[in-house]
């Protein structure tokens, strides 16, 4: 455990885009090799969220901090965040034609190596790595050589976000939405690869609409985020009672 | 409308009689003279010719035959490649064809070669079809000429390299003919490389007969202060096939006019062309494409990448004869514009005459995606790095549809060239 107890720590966090606010007043801390789950009806806020903390341009911050091993990272642009180890899993992951997989995967760990002060991975250690990742989520290495996510179905895209997940390590991985277009099978091949990144004492922030993808990954604490806040937080039963009740039931006890 | 004889032509004449003694020629040269002198230069009123100020173009034309500009280059000087079974080197410089080899068979060129009907016939043959200045420019500032001729069944492995250099600043007229026979193929590869105020006004005529298939490369570089012409007529027979793949880098003006009449069935063309000017340059590219026999097809795949100043244009029509049934074309232009200051005009045009036929166009211009870069960037590769990678990716697609494996690498060299290569 680092010494710093918090790895995330968001204080009455205020957000918006295009001028109209997404996220107001919102506080969460998540701890070192903790998971927590984000629920919430469409519109809650949960994508702005995410795209807050990896730094995206359209999300302007009004209010608060988002302090990450201690140290705001407001004024950090957006591959500074990923070399701390900040990691987003994308709702749509983008096709890039013409940009291969594994080039692509190699510049990015290559970029956050030299940002640290590191040497390059060697052409054999990457490919060995590479290889050994794309098993665990069971994806055909003919994927590597292809564009980024050009062609790739939906559940292969989000099996890729996966994958670059795996090989970039990162301490703090926000996944919008990964489980949606999955099956039951490439759910399962998902959540063992978060499961065993979990083990290295990795925290997770999950995004999700539905309850599926927590039976697989266990979550520490459950949110539910409802007009930019989080109304409710509890354990991993609070999604199940979601899931009977629906939303409408903690939204109007408010 | 100004017209060329009010710029001071008595040297134009002259200079152009004395460039090549042949009388068959020179009677060429005079009839072509007497045409020019009745024509107009191409105004901005001209539709093809909307987005291209031809003024600037002529005037140094002008200037250089004024100044009989003959440039020093000894012959093969600094030509120093090697034929080999895998390619032919020819360079065009100092108003001539030069080689270190001897060239093989099917390759002539008008001052080494006693086969003069042959070059008499052929240049005969452009003189019926409509010329403009520029071609009539060509004719009368030429004094040498180009013929690649296979023979039938004739598969020719080696690349034919086409360079065009100079070491000072003159008009370069280069021409070429390009006569493949039936079963034949042949790949050729022409690289502009002429870093002074030149003025390259080159005419190419290619015809392919059955079956055969011509593979066309083109690289236009260090062009920056000089002016760039270029027309190519390409006629295509039964089952024949054209594949291009050209990357123009600019010149003050690069105009770039093909015309492909596909004639008789079956026949296939591919057009694939980056274009990339930076600073104050200019590229336009005009096309037609005329589908006259049936179950023909047409792919036109054009990119421009536009930095700083640079202003370029896509001019393409695909015309397709009410006898052509079953026609395929698809033409796309795709550009990004990588500055406020940057211009781009494109109007890719369907003339259809018959119903029975499969054409898609389209066109998109814009910056780099933005939520492309952000994607990039969320992997921890900064902002400039993800803009190259978007950059070279948006090439790379084009470049990664050669086939030929030695001219892949030719046009990726290119590509980091322009693009520094990542260094991971």
């Amino acid at each position: 455990m680092s010494k710093e107890k918090n790895l995330l720590s968001i204080n009455n966090l205020k957000v918006s885009i295009a001028g109209k606010v997404i996220i107001n007043d919102l506080n969460l801390r998540i701890n070192h090799g903790e998971v927590h789950a984000i629920m919430g009806p469409n519109g809650s806020g949960k994508s702005t969220l995410a795209k807050t903390l990896a730094g995206h341009p359209e999300c302007t911050i009004h209010e608060g901090s988002i302090k990450y091993l201690g140290k705001e990272i407001i004024d950090l642009s957006v591959e500074e965040r990923a070399s701390e180890g900040i990691f987003l899993g994308f709702q749509y992951p983008i096709e890039i034609p013409g940009l291969s997989n594994s080039v692509f995967l190699k510049t990015a760990l290559n970029s956050q190596r030299k940002s640290k002060g590191d040497d390059a991975i060697t052409a054999v250690d990457f490919l060995k790595e590479l290889k050994d990742n794309a098993e665990i989520i069971g994806m055909d290495q003919s994927f590597l050589n292809r564009g980024v996510n050009e062609g790739f179905s939906g559940g292969e895209k989000k099996r890729n976000e996966i994958l670059q997940m795996l090989m970039l390590k990162p301490k703090l991985s926000i996944l919008d939405e990964t489980d949606s277009g999955l099956d039951i099978d490439a759910m399962k091949t998902v959540a063992n690869g978060l499961n065993s990144m979990r083990k290295k004492d990795s925290s997770f922030l999950l995004i999700t609409h539905y309850d599926r993808l927590l039976s697989y990954i266990k979550p520490d604490f459950v949110h539910v985020l409802s007009k930019g806040q989080i109304i409710e937080s509890g354990d991993s039963t609070l999604a199940n009672q979601l899931e009977e009740k629906g939303y409408e039931w903690l939204i109007k006890t408010q | 409308m100004k017209t060329p004889s009010n710029l001071d032509n008595s040297n134009l004449k002259k200079y152009s009689l004395s460039l090549i003694e042949a009388d068959w020629l020179n009677n060429l040269k005079k009839e072509t003279f007497a045409r020019l002198k009745t024509q107009s230069i191409p105004s901005k009123k001209d539709e093809e010719w909307r987005y291209t100020n031809t003024e600037p173009i002529i005037q140094k034309c002008f200037e250089l035959v004024a100044k009989k500009s003959i440039s020093n280059l000894k012959n093969g000087k600094s030509f120093t490649q090697k034929n080999s079974n895998d390619n032919i080197f020819i360079y065009y410089a100092d108003g001539k064809f030069c080689f270190v080899d001897k060239l093989p068979p099917y390759i002539k060129t008008l001052r080494n070669s006693d086969d003069l009907v042959n070059f008499e016939t052929l240049l005969n043959v452009d003189d019926k079809k409509i010329h403009s200045p520029f071609t009539d420019l060509n004719t009368l500032l030429l004094s040498d000429a180009l013929i690649i001729e296979t023979l039938k069944n004739q598969n020719i492995d080696a690349i034919i390299h086409i360079i065009i250099c100079s070491d000072i600043e003159q008009n370069i007229n280069p021409r070429l003919l390009i006569k493949l026979r039936e079963n034949s193929s042949i790949k050729i590869f022409e690289h502009c490389l002429s870093s002074n105020s030149c003025v390259i006004n080159g005419l190419t005529e290619i015809n392919c007969e059955k079956n055969s298939k011509l593979d066309y490369f083109k690289i236009i570089d260090e062009q920056k202060d000089g002016y760039h012409l270029n027309l190519s007529n390409i006629k295509l027979s039964k089952s024949s096939t054209f594949n291009l793949f050209s990357w123009d880098s600019g010149a003050k003006v690069s105009r770039n006019n093909i015309n492909v009449d596909l004639v008789e069935e079956n026949a296939s063309v591919n057009l694939n062309t980056l274009f990339s000017p930076s600073e104050k340059l200019h590229i336009d590219n005009q096309l037609k494409i005329k589908h006259i026999g049936e179950k023909c097809e047409s792919f036109l795949d054009y990119r421009g990448i536009l930095k700083d100043h640079s202003t370029g244009v896509f001019g393409g029509v695909v015309y397709v004869d009410q006898k052509a049934a079953n026609t395929q074309s698809n033409m796309t232009n795709r550009n990004l514009l990588l500055s406020d200051h940057a211009r781009i005009n494109t109007k890719p045009v369907l003339e259809i005459y018959n119903e029975d036929v499969q054409c898609t166009h389209s066109a998109t211009s814009g910056r780099l995606d933005e939520e492309k870069l952000f994607y990039i960037q969320s992997r921890g590769i900064g902002e400039s790095d993800a803009m190259n990678i978007l950059i070279q990716s948006f090439a790379s697609e084009l470049v990664e549809k050669i086939k030929n494996s030695q001219m892949k690498r030719t046009f990726q060299e290119y590509l980091f060239k322009n693009y520094n290569k990542l260094e991971y």
